[in-house]
């Protein structure tokens, strides 16, 4: 998901040696919570009897009902990633070229989206779009009927364009905001006007960056489940791969059919990773060694600077709106109109309802699992990192890709994964929070790992070598040169670990017992049964998992520094 | 091709606390000029002016007797080589090269052949598909120096062309420099920090310190005169004494003195200054020096005679030994010897050169400060008679 842009300094060859000791630990993780269940799961749909056979495939194959929801979610991917791109290119260029008041705050406002769960997201959208939503009630004070929006291809996308912009934003601007603006004045000094200096220089420079956010946009939306179950209402035209693989795993439990559509899921993501990674390595590396400052507003035009205030409205609003939505909606919904904070006391009282999930211990295991799964993949991120900055040539490209599995396999498909490999003695971990735990974990290191190649690759060899011979042994100068100089990057990324694994949700929902269901579940739970009081609940907790995830995206933002790279 | 005039431009730059302040000179039609002064002297920031992409505060820039000064950059027909080249990362270097023919819509075929010719002239004929990243830093100096020279600007800009070559090859690239430029024929201004650039390459001279023009001109003219003391230390004079000026000599206590010639005309507090070109180091006491002399405190070889480091009184000054192969002993009392006719003398009070200025009728010799209005160095200017 990083983009970095540190080139690979000389490493002694006293050094080399030790890459591969550091990919053990992550292997403990990979091996049996990855890369086992992963291939149980495809042996199952390659192998339904035991021994190798395409008839299952041929079967799934023939239907052609996959066919269409592959064509859909295929579609509706690629229909949400050009949305993301045609508006988060503006944005992009706003916040990368121009300085403008409030713009680190606004930036860091416009980019929340990226780590707020899906569940929220899904719900905010509700508020907003929905029957009894901002929209509807704005458009019934003039008059007009609002149309349905739920249950909708329009509802989804505005979603996925809501929390992939951010992703837009921040890896084009990052590039463009690099760009060596001597650049382009070398070609304007060799006769380009503005237009062709930016189709001629800035388009192809930044090119390889935009085509990577897409990547990374796409597989997003092309494994997106949360979104889907809620906004789709319960429409079967729109669900996706991963929502099929749900139904199949958990009603019709049809789990050959099921493995097979993973594989196809998988393969797919796979495939869009490694363009992906292709298109890292051909990102235009700064080579100007004066940061570059962008643009006062005073220095554009007139017509640039209504571009500027343009765009900021039209992203901030976008951004703004549902987030707001759903805090009104908490603050109102079962009070008559009025507001209070009901609805949150409400959640850490006792409602003696069995069925219920009580919000609070929900809160309680969430906070459990986030905490856990961020240790976890901090420990187990550093060491990744480690290995792959210590390596060299094609291997350490292997391995860094290796690493990054855990990314390619989207929630539900690995969460479907552990519960038919899990499920038998000595490994019947079904209905363990261990098992949850570490799905958490798995989702979560690949952040950590991200952000600590950055500096441990940018990290100068000869400091190491100077601690060395003032007498420090290699563990020791380890300790005391190499991690503080990248702790900022374990930081960053465990917040980022910390997030993902609070607003998780594909995989929750497979492996929860209501004894240890999260908070996005409960949200789901509570939505799920009718009257203001659940509807209630269900707003202020997820408003409460907004405040967690933009509190911890906030201070990712503030520990961030230009090495760790961008998100 | 094209006379380039820089007409009191002024520019202020906050941020930095400096300022351009009323620079004017001019480079003629077919001139190479070298613009010359300490880092922080203001050389980059007035390219930027000249090639338009940054605006003046005040004056002007014109190209022959065409103003320029709104004239935006990529109209402006100057070239521009940038002190990090700014080669453009996505294109190999033919690209780079066809980059402005392609801007200035030139046909396929000619731009091929122009491309062709700009990197045989460069020395990089075989190197046109190459990417720009596989090359080392002189390759990469010349496919800037190629693709800056391919639209033929009227007027060619480079900005610390040798900066980041080590000694060694910048010894040839300067020779290799001033051939390409020569065979092109442009009017080219060259920066840079180095006087030995200057020398190497360039017919006029720009010295330029903290933000204003101290004297441009032929460099034969402005190596050998220099208006201020300021220039001269540019130029690499050295001081050998501020004083008094009493009876035909100068005089600084503590220091000593040192006879000038009585047709100098000169009085008040002067500052005699000389190259250390025209200095050797002398055995004392056979009044074969200038009077002034002092203990040699150091020896460095220096190929076959040695240079001394010698204590005048208060000042250090250092000088060719030339007269034995043996240097004289640490201790040793020696005279400065300098050819009187370079001696140097600038003083508040009008001075003139001792000698006969050879100023030749065509070439031009003036101080930018005319519009900045320093009038304490106004009346130097008759050290030329009147230029």
């Amino acid at each position: 998901m990083a983009l970095f842009s540190t080139p690979r300094s000389a490493r002694s060859a006293g050094e080399r040696s030790t890459a591969w000791r550091w990919v053990l630990l992550p292997l403990l993780l990979l091996g049996p919570f990855l890369l086992w269940p992963v291939g149980a799961m495809l042996w199952r749909g390659l192998a339904p009897d035991g021994y190798f056979s395409f008839s299952l495939v041929e079967a799934v194959a023939s239907d052609r009902y996959y066919w269409e929801r592959l064509g859909f979610t295929v579609g509706q991917a690629g229909l949400s990633t050009a949305l993301a791109v045609a508006l988060g290119l503006p944005a992009a260029w706003v916040f990368a070229q121009v300085r403008f008041p409030l713009r680190g705050l606004l930036r860091a406002i416009v980019t929340v989206p990226f780590v707020l769960p899906t569940i929220v997201v899904a719900l905010a959208f509700e508020r907003l779009l929905g029957p009894a939503g901002w929209l509807a009630r704005a458009l019934d004070g003039v008059g007009v009927a609002m149309p349905t929006v739920e249950g909708t291809l329009f509802a989804i996308l505005v979603a996925h364009v809501f929390y992939n912009v951010a992703v837009v934003i921040r890896v084009v601007g990052g590039v463009w905001a690099n760009l060596d603006p001597r650049t382009l004045e070398a070609a304007q000094m060799l006769g380009a006007g503005r237009l062709r200096r930016f189709t001629a220089v800035t388009l192809p420079l930044i090119a390889p960056a935009v085509l990577s956010a897409s990547a990374l946009v796409f597989v997003f939306c092309f494994s997106s489940f949360g979104t889907v179950l809620l906004l789709g209402g319960g429409n079967p035209d729109l669900d996706t791969l991963e929502v099929v693989i749900y139904r199949l795993a958990t009603r019709l439990v049809d789990l050959p059919a099921a493995s097979v559509i993973a594989m196809l899921q998988i393969s797919t993501t796979v495939l869009v990773l490694l363009v992906y990674a292709r298109l890292q390595h051909r990102i235009a590396r700064p080579v100007s060694l004066q940061p570059h400052r962008p643009r006062r507003l005073r220095d554009l035009s007139w017509s640039q600077r209504a571009f500027v205030v343009l765009v900021l409205l039209v992203i901030v609003g976008f951004v703004v709106t549902p987030m707001a939505a759903l805090v009104e909606g908490a603050l109102t919904v079962g009070n008559e109109g009025a507001v209070r904070l009901d609805n949150f006391t409400r959640l850490f009282q006792d409602t003696g309802n069995i069925s219920f999930i009580p919000p609070w211990r929900a809160l309680q295991w969430s906070v459990t699992f986030a905490g856990g799964a961020m240790l976890i993949a901090a420990v187990v991120g550093l060491a990744a990192g480690m290995a792959v900055a210590r390596g060299r040539g094609l291997l350490a490209t292997l391995t860094d890709g290796f690493l990054m599995l855990p990314l390619a396999v989207p929630a539900v498909t690995l969460g479907f994964g552990y519960l038919v490999t899990f499920n038998r003695e000595p490994f019947d971990l079904r209905g363990s929070p261990w098992l949850l735990l570490a799905a958490h974990a798995l989702l979560g290191y690949p952040f950590v790992m991200r952000s600590v190649l950055g500096p441990a690759r940018a990290l100068d060899p000869t400091l190491v070598q100077a601690a060395r011979m003032l007498g420090a042994s290699r563990p020791r100068a380890w300790l005391r040169i190499t991690l503080p100089m990248i702790s900022r990057g374990v930081f960053v990324g465990a917040a980022f670990a910390f997030a993902i694994s609070i607003g998780e949700f594909g995989a929750t929902l497979l492996l929860q017992r209501s004894e240890f269901a999260t908070v996005p579940v409960a949200i789901y739970e509570a939505l799920g049964k009718p009257g203001d009081a659940n509807l209630g609940a269900a707003l202020a907790m997820a408003t409460v998992l907004m405040a967690v995830s933009a509190a911890a995206f906030l201070l990712i933002e503030r520990v961030r520094y230009r090495e760790v790279g961008e998100f | 091709m094209a006379t380039l005039t820089i007409d009191g431009l002024q520019r202020a730059y906050p941020r930095d606390g400096f300022a351009l302040r009323g620079v004017s000179f001019d480079v003629p039609d077919g001139h190479l000029a070298a613009l010359i002064g300490p880092s922080g002297a203001g050389k980059s920031s007035l390219l930027r002016l000249i090639a338009g992409l940054d605006r003046p505060d005040a004056g002007d820039v014109w190209l022959a007797d065409r103003n320029v000064t709104r004239v935006p950059a990529h109209r402006r027909g100057i070239g521009l080589m940038f002190q990090e080249l700014a080669l453009f990362p996505h294109m190999n270097v033919h690209e780079n090269v066809a980059f402005g023919l392609r801007m200035a819509r030139w046909r396929r075929r000619a731009r091929n052949e122009r491309v062709t010719e700009m990197l045989e002239l460069v020395g990089l004929g075989a190197y046109a598909s190459r990417s720009v990243d596989q090359l080392s830093g002189g390759e990469r100096q010349r496919v800037a120096l190629a693709r800056v020279l391919a639209p033929r600007p009227e007027v060619l800009l480079l900005d610390e062309p040798l900066g980041a070559i080590d000694e060694e090859r910048k010894r040839w690239l300067r020779s290799e420099l001033r051939d390409v430029l020569r065979a092109v024929g442009t009017t080219a201004l060259v920066v840079s920090h180095d006087l030995r650039d200057a020398i190497a390459i360039a017919d006029d001279v720009v010295l330029m310190s903290d933000g204003h023009v101290l004297q441009y001109g032929p460099l034969s003219l402005v190596s050998r005169f220099p208006l201020t003391a300021e220039a001269a230390s540019m130029l690499g004079y050295v001081t050998l004494l501020q004083g008094e000026v009493e009876h035909s000599a100068v005089r600084e206590r503590g220091v000593g003195e040192l006879g000038i010639p009585p047709e100098a005309g000169i009085s008040g507090l002067m500052r005699v200054m000389a190259h250390p070109s025209t200095m050797l180091a002398v055995p004392d006491g056979r009044h074969l020096g200038s009077g002034l002399s002092g203990v040699v405190v150091a020896i460095r070889p220096d190929g076959p005679v040695p240079l001394l480091d010698i204590v005048v009184g208060t000042r250090h000054l250092e000088a060719r030994w030339e007269w034995d192969l043996d240097a004289p002993r640490i201790g040793t009392v020696v005279e400065i010897a300098v050819r009187p006719d370079t001696l140097r003398f600038y003083g508040s009070a009008p001075v003139v050169v001792p000698s006969e200025p050879a100023v030749e009728s065509d070439e031009r010799v003036a101080s930018s400060n005319e519009d900045a209005g320093d009038d304490e160095d106004a009346p130097r200017r008759s050290l030329f008679g009147n230029a």
